[in-house]
Parts: structure tokens; sequence; C-alpha cells
């Protein structure tokens, strides 16, 4: 391990090491949609998410090409918002913060695989980061992004740094109990 | 006999009406097409444990309203599914409407699934029963978790001002497998039925 050229082969040993520790298996995509049901209500109800029930069911929605059991199911959580735009409809903590998703999902006769996701959580105005954005790439065949597939923008969308192996529920968690607003942020 | 017009509830809103009585004798009932009865006892089984977090156990009613409260009054679980009564005749509800208050018992709630035929039998022949579940009837609306035509172009249109690519340059891209691997082109191909191109 030394100098510039052994960068890409860290990268990729970095994302080779989190990738096997990614739990990427579930029971099945409607199974994992209602989890994140059961878990948004229980911070709507915990008052954690100011997001009321009723708004959540018609935030958390489904779209699918299955067939006989088999197929690509998206788990959709709020609207497509690339410009970050409040007025768009999305999932917003108690402090503030808001937040979309979505999840790719391979569904088989039997069990699932996540096949990528990006979550994305945005901080009020005066809070110094703007944003956190975890994606999990689709599988692909470029080689730069190989070592790259699951990783964290902090805060900005040209930097990449790997994630945690994280599952979606548990990044739901984190979006929703993690994260909080520091009454008395730590001076730099 | 005419049903009662009934309010329409996909399955995620009457999880969540489940939701917010937990621990209780609640019982409810959901008209659903015959042809979808095991996708929706399949999901509902699920869905109440996930949501209510409660042992969801279905006992169908096929062998009769006998056989119905005895597997009824036998099962020990929290809620119970209660199905099949296609071939109940008219004497069978009555008998069924003398029998209710076996469902009353305590933290024990349940849902019965029927077809709008075995609906309309319940309505005329079990009063009683009907009116014990009336403010709870609902008929189902299968398939409104999915998105809507207009949210799919919705989020297509985002896509394309996002990206500044057309639908077409996107599957040309994904055939050539030159596509970025972001999730947001996974949906894309997703949303325009090509979720062949997705790569696995």
């Amino acid at each position: 391990m030394s100098g510039k050229s052994d960068w890409p082969n860290i990268c990729q040993d970095v994302g080779a090491r989190l990738w096997d520790a990614t739990p990427k298996t579930i029971e099945s995509a409607k199974k994992l949609q209602r989890q994140i049901l059961q878990v948004l209500t229980k911070a709507s109800d915990e008052e954690v998410l100011k997001t009321k029930p009723h708004e959540i069911h018609n935030l958390l929605k489904l779209e699918t090409s299955e067939k006989d059991g088999k197929g690509v199911f998206e788990i959709v959580g709020g609207k497509r918002n690339f410009k970050r735009m409040r007025d768009i409809p999305h999932f917003e903590r108690f402090d503030g913060c808001w937040f979309d998703f979505t999840i790719l999902i391979d569904q088989h006769p039997k069990s699932a695989d996540i096949l990528g996701f990006s979550f994305e959580i945005r901080f009020p105005d005066d809070y110094p980061v703007k944003f956190l954005r975890i994606d999990l790439n689709t599988p692909g065949h470029n080689n730069d992004m190989r070592g790259m597939r699951f990783h964290v923008h902090p805060g900005n969308d040209n930097l990449m740094i790997h994630s945690a192996p994280m599952s979606p529920l548990e990044i739901l968690h984190l979006f929703l109990y993690g994260l909080s607003i520091p009454d008395r942020p730590r001076s730099s | 006999m005419i049903l009662p017009s009934l309010l329409r509830v996909s399955l995620d809103e009457f999880l969540l009406r489940l939701r917010s009585q937990p621990e209780s004798n609640i019982w409810s009932a959901l008209v659903v097409s015959p042809s979808n009865f095991d996708e929706v006892i399949e999901d509902l089984q699920s869905g109440i444990e996930i949501l209510a977090e409660c042992e969801v156990s279905s006992v169908s009613g096929d062998a009769g309203v006998l056989q119905l409260c005895h597997d009824i009054d036998a099962s020990s679980v929290d809620y119970l599914l209660l199905w099949n009564f296609e071939s109940w005749h008219p004497d069978a509800w009555r008998q069924l409407d003398s029998f209710r208050s076996r469902l009353n018992r305590q933290k024990r709630g349940g849902v019965v699934i029927l077809s709008s035929e075995s609906a309309k039998l319940m309505v005329a022949n079990a009063p009683n029963f009907f009116s014990w579940l009336s403010p709870r009837v609902y008929s189902l609306n299968l398939g409104a978790e999915f998105l809507t035509a207009e949210e799919r172009e919705e989020r297509l249109s985002a896509l394309r001002e996002w990206s500044g690519q057309s639908d077409a340059e996107v599957i040309a891209l994904a055939e050539a497998k030159e596509l970025p691997a972001y999730p947001e082109y996974g949906e894309w191909l997703l949303l325009l039925n090509r979720e062949d191109l997705i790569e696995r």
C-alpha cells in the first residue's frame, strides 16, 4: 500500500469487503414495503416524523414488472426531487430534516435481492451540511465504479466515500433516529 | 339483495386502520374478487404480522359453519382471517348469525374475507352479524399501492429533465452496456418496461 497507483486497488478491496458484509437478500419486495410502512408510521406515532400515516401511505408506492412471482420491483418513498425543492412531497422529521428514497429489488419466487437504492436526507437551511445521500448503484460494467458501488455523498454530489454496510431498513432508521441536529454544534 | 355501497380501501389503508386498534376484538370484512383470495390472504397475513405485530392464522369455511366455529374456538392466535364461504347456503349464514358471539372474544380480532356474492348472502341471512361488522366492511382496491400512470409519467419526466436524455437514448446506452449504473437509470428502465436491460 503506497503511492497513487494503489488507490484503485485499495478502493476495490474496501468495496469488496464492504459488499461481503452488506445484507443483500430479503424475503420479498412487498414485505419490505410493509416493513417500511410500519417503521415510518411508528416514527409518526412517536412524533419523530411530522408526516402523518395517511400522507405516508400516499408517498410510499410500488412499481413492478413482476410476472409469475419474478421480476424487478421498485419501492418508491416520495417523489423524484433532483432539485431538492421542499414543495415536492417528501417525508419530514419534526426537526425540519426531510428525505425521500427509492429501492430496486430483483424478486425471485422465494426470495429477493436488493439491486440498488438511493436514500437522500436534506438538512434545515441554516445547517452547514445541505444533504447526505447513500447510493447503492445497480450491478454495472464500469470498472472505475466497481469499488464504489455502495457509497455516500456527504453534502456534495461530486464527493463519494464508501458507505457502511447497512440494509435499506437500517438506513431508514438512521434517517429517522440518527443524524440529529445538535443543540450546540461542535466548533471546528 | 343489493350490497350496500362500501368504502374502497387499499390493502395498506386497511392495514393502517387495523394497526390503530391493537389488542382489541375488532372484526372487519373485506369484499374481494375470489380470483384474488390467495394473494390477498397471503398479503394480509404478512401485512398484519408486520403492521399490527401480532400472530395471524387463516380459517377456511369450506367445511361448513360448525367446523368453522370449532376451528375458531381451537385457535389460539391473536388475529384470524376467515375465508372460503363460497359454498355456503342461506341456512349456514343463519346459523353463523346465531353463533356470532363466538367471535366476540376479548383481545382477538379478525377479518372476514368475502366475495360480493357471499357478502350479499351474509347481508340477507346474517343481518345481526353484518350489522355488528358494518362500520368496518370495505371493498378492497387491489393494486392501489402501485404507481398510477400519471405518477409513472411524472417520474419519467423528472428523470428526463435530470439527465437531459431521451428514453430512446437511455435504452440505446443500456443495450450498448454503456449506461451508468446509477439507481436512477435502473428506475428509468423499469418505468419503460425495459427491466431486462438492468444488469443483475
